[in-house]
């Protein structure tokens, strides 16, 4: 073990003093995620490329607000990018998510409109009727407009622009208040509003997890695709960085030392593999800290890097052991990893993609990667990752095993 | 005096190739056994199956009576390698690499500690251990991968070209650190296409070419495989028609063998110093414009010369 970790070591050691090589694994794959999130809308109110977006509204409020809501979906603006029809039963609108006939279903509660705006002899409730929110866990960028579109009609629903004139001018028309009392009722309404917990909102539901989500964005949407290609990218490099031993000559300079060829391989391999962690960690911690992203509950983002970087680690180590030279390890590599890049929702949302895809992307630990952020930022805990770490961990032992059996037959055994 | 090595039929064929071919030779504990051979004769081959990178195709290899096929292991605790390449981390310091080294050969603690400081003391590099190796020059760099090898003290240390393009004081220097160690107890395995450091530094020689091991001894006992025969260099005029020159000496007097180089001839002949004149003669009538001619007493290049017909630099 101790020899496994002097080579892991030695090989970190090597990259943090190769300025080159830590711009490409850690500030490029940062960077050209901000590149993707602006492209995408995140940054701005620009094209985000989608259309048609099939939202299913189920409006049981009736009132001025809910009307408001469904016209602000179904607006000249938005009628390219959301397809929304109305459902009156909220179970059949869900059902149309789960059979994948929508990827959202917006539920205006029964008295939404008079939680907001007083009614003649009636006054406000405590709390603000919730708008519910149930989508299917995969459409990601498609549920993140739709999302955008709701939270935009919500915040101008909290600011004094909306959720104040708008009652206003019901009460004025409907003769409820005088202008004398505005300033009294004003006092009483904003902070109702206003305050954190009974202001407007709504609450997500992510198919078949009742895990609420606070904050998503198109960037918190991409961050995961983009991090996960270029840990490909990161371990297929690795992959070369063996064969480049075996050029210089310390491959054998090692193989000949009282160190068996498997801790030569572990320690390669544990280096390439922490260098992966790394790299995902932190592209995460720096897009939370800087920007805000919600990545979800901690302990299980951290343990999902760790399982998609041995994953991954399979992947690079499996194309090192089957090329001879560097160049070919790197072509092949830069190959599977846009082609699992574009599979595990690096370019395009994965619901994008025909059903056949959809099941060839799972050879891909992007994919699988890619669900399990997903979950984790919709508000799912590791106790719903199980399946997604299983697959992983089975994924990298069963590529590791035949990368260290093919190593030992094409990369140890070397000519002099 | 007991066998550090003992190489039995070594083998090694890629393809139809056979790059060793049935070689069998030993070495005796606190000897320096040489491989001399032209490039591509099977050298690093060699090296390559002793130090266990590679599996012989047959054969089988003793080294402190473990088998190279069966205990690699063990084998690889009792040897040391200084490859022929620069073998060496170059954005790690001396000092990382040697650490590094020692650790892979099971020093650890004080005992590195010390080693590592040894040997930078040995090579004389102890004032730039904390310099990265890609500062270093080429025969700075030789004298790390040297050391690297050493560090834990092997009881056989490869030595696979160690001087290859370097400058003369490097050389010189590496040279005398070969004569210490051994001196000091360590049975050194040295490859080398350069005749003089073999005859410097070898107590026994081994010839190879094209795989196969042709001569095995000591220097006199080599040399006197040549027999009395001497060697004649004649260099002519570039322009000259060599191969039919040689032709026509080719069978003259006593002469047994006649070498067509780029610039000249080499001719093995008995007595040279009464055969030279007529010699002389017979190459003006062949048409050969003469610039110089020496005499060459019988040496390791003589006698790969003799025994394969070709010049050791060829």
């Amino acid at each position: 073990m101790r020899k496994i970790w002097q080579i892991a070591r030695k090989d970190l050691k090597l990259i943090i003093r190769d300025q080159m090589a830590l711009v490409l694994y850690l500030l490029a794959p940062f960077l050209l995620t901000l590149g993707m999130a602006a492209i995408t809308g995140a940054f701005s109110s620009g094209d985000t490329g989608l259309s048609n977006i099939p939202l299913v509204i189920t409006n049981a409020d009736k009132g001025d607000l809910g009307i408001a809501l469904v016209e602000v979906f179904q607006s000249e603006g938005l009628d390219e990018l959301i397809n929304s029809i109305l459902q009156t039963d909220f179970e059949l609108a869900r059902q149309l998510v789960d059979n994948r006939s929508a990827v959202a279903a917006l539920l205006i509660p029964e008295g939404f409109s008079s939680s907001v705006i007083p009614q003649k002899g009636v006054s406000l409730p405590g709390n603000v009727s919730q708008l519910q929110l149930y989508t299917d866990g995969e459409s990601t960028y498609s549920v993140g407009i739709i999302r955008a579109v709701l939270e935009t009609f919500i915040y101008e629903l909290d600011s004094s622009a909306a959720s104040v004139s708008i009652p206003l001018d019901k009460l004025f028309s409907n003769g409820l208040i005088s202008p004398e009392e505005v300033p009294v009722f004003l006092d009483s309404l904003l902070p109702k509003l206003m305050g954190s917990e009974n202001g407007v909102g709504y609450q997500l539901i992510v198919n078949d997890s009742a895990a609420e989500r606070q904050d998503v964005s198109l960037l918190a949407l991409i961050a995961p695709g983009m991090a996960l290609m270029f840990l490909m990218f990161n371990v297929t490099s690795g992959g070369v960085s063996f064969l480049l031993e075996r050029r210089k000559f310390t491959l054998q300079r090692n193989l000949v030392s009282p160190t068996s060829s498997y801790q030569i391989i572990l320690g390669k391999s544990f280096g390439i593999y922490l260098r992966g962690v790394a790299q995902v960690l932190i592209l995460v911690l720096t897009s939370a800290l800087l920007f805000g992203l919600n990545w979800g509950n901690w302990l299980a983002v951290l343990v999902l890097i760790a399982f998609v970087a041995y994953g991954a680690l399979g992947w690079g180590m499996l194309l090192t052991s089957f090329f001879k030279t560097p160049s070919q390890v790197s072509n092949a590599g830069t190959t599977i990893a846009l082609l699992f890049g574009m599979l595990g929702g690096g370019f395009l949302p994965m619901t994008a993609l025909p059903e056949w895809l959809k099941t060839i992307a799972r050879i891909s630990p992007n994919a699988w990667g890619s669900e399990g952020f997903t979950i984790l930022a919709a508000g799912g805990t590791l106790a719903n990752l199980g399946s997604i770490l299983l697959a992983l961990l089975i994924m990298g032992t069963v590529l590791l095993i035949l990368a260290s059996f093919f190593f030992r037959r094409n990369v140890i055994q070397v000519g002099g | 005096m007991a066998s550090i090595l003992q190489a039995n039929n070594l083998t090694k064929n890629y393809g139809d190739l056979a790059a060793v071919d049935d070689v069998s030779f030993d070495i005796q504990d606190g000897e320096i056994f040489s491989l001399l051979g032209p490039n591509g004769a099977g050298k690093t081959t060699t090296i390559s199956m002793l130090s266990t990178l590679l599996a012989p195709s047959s054969g089988d290899a003793l080294i402190n009576g473990y088998s190279i096929l069966k205990d690699n292991m063990q084998v690889r605790k009792y040897i040391g390698i200084v490859p022929q390449e620069i073998a060496l981390y170059d954005d790690l310091t001396a000092l990382e690499n040697l650490f590094y080294w020692g650790r892979l050969n099971d020093l650890n603690g004080q005992e590195l500690s010390q080693r590592v400081h040894e040997v930078l003391g040995i090579i004389d590099l102890t004032d730039r251990a904390r310099d990265r190796i890609k500062t270093f020059s080429g025969g700075m760099k030789r004298r790390i991968n040297i050391a690297a090898g050493l560090l834990h003290k092997p009881k056989l240390l490869f030595m696979d070209e160690p001087t290859v393009g370097i400058d003369p004081q490097s050389r010189r220097m590496i040279l005398d650190m070969v004569k210490e160690l051994n001196q000091q107890g360590m049975s050194i395995f040295y490859t080398t296409h350069y005749m003089e450091e073999a005859q410097e530094l070898s107590d026994r020689v081994g010839i190879i070419d094209q795989g196969k091991l042709i001569a095995i001894g000591t220097q006199d006992e080599l040399t006197r495989q040549v027999g009395e025969n001497d060697s004649i260099r004649i260099e002519t005029d570039p322009t000259d028609d060599l191969p039919s020159i040689a032709s026509q000496l080719e069978g003259f007097g006593e002469i047994s063998k006649v070498m067509v180089e780029a610039d000249g001839l080499t001719l093995i002949t008995k007595d040279a110093e009464h055969s030279l004149a007529p010699i002389i003669t017979q190459a003006g009538r062949a048409g050969a414009r003469i610039k110089s001619i020496k005499i060459i007493e019988p040496n390791l290049e003589t006698v790969f010369l003799h025994l394969t017909g070709r010049a050791l630099r060829d």
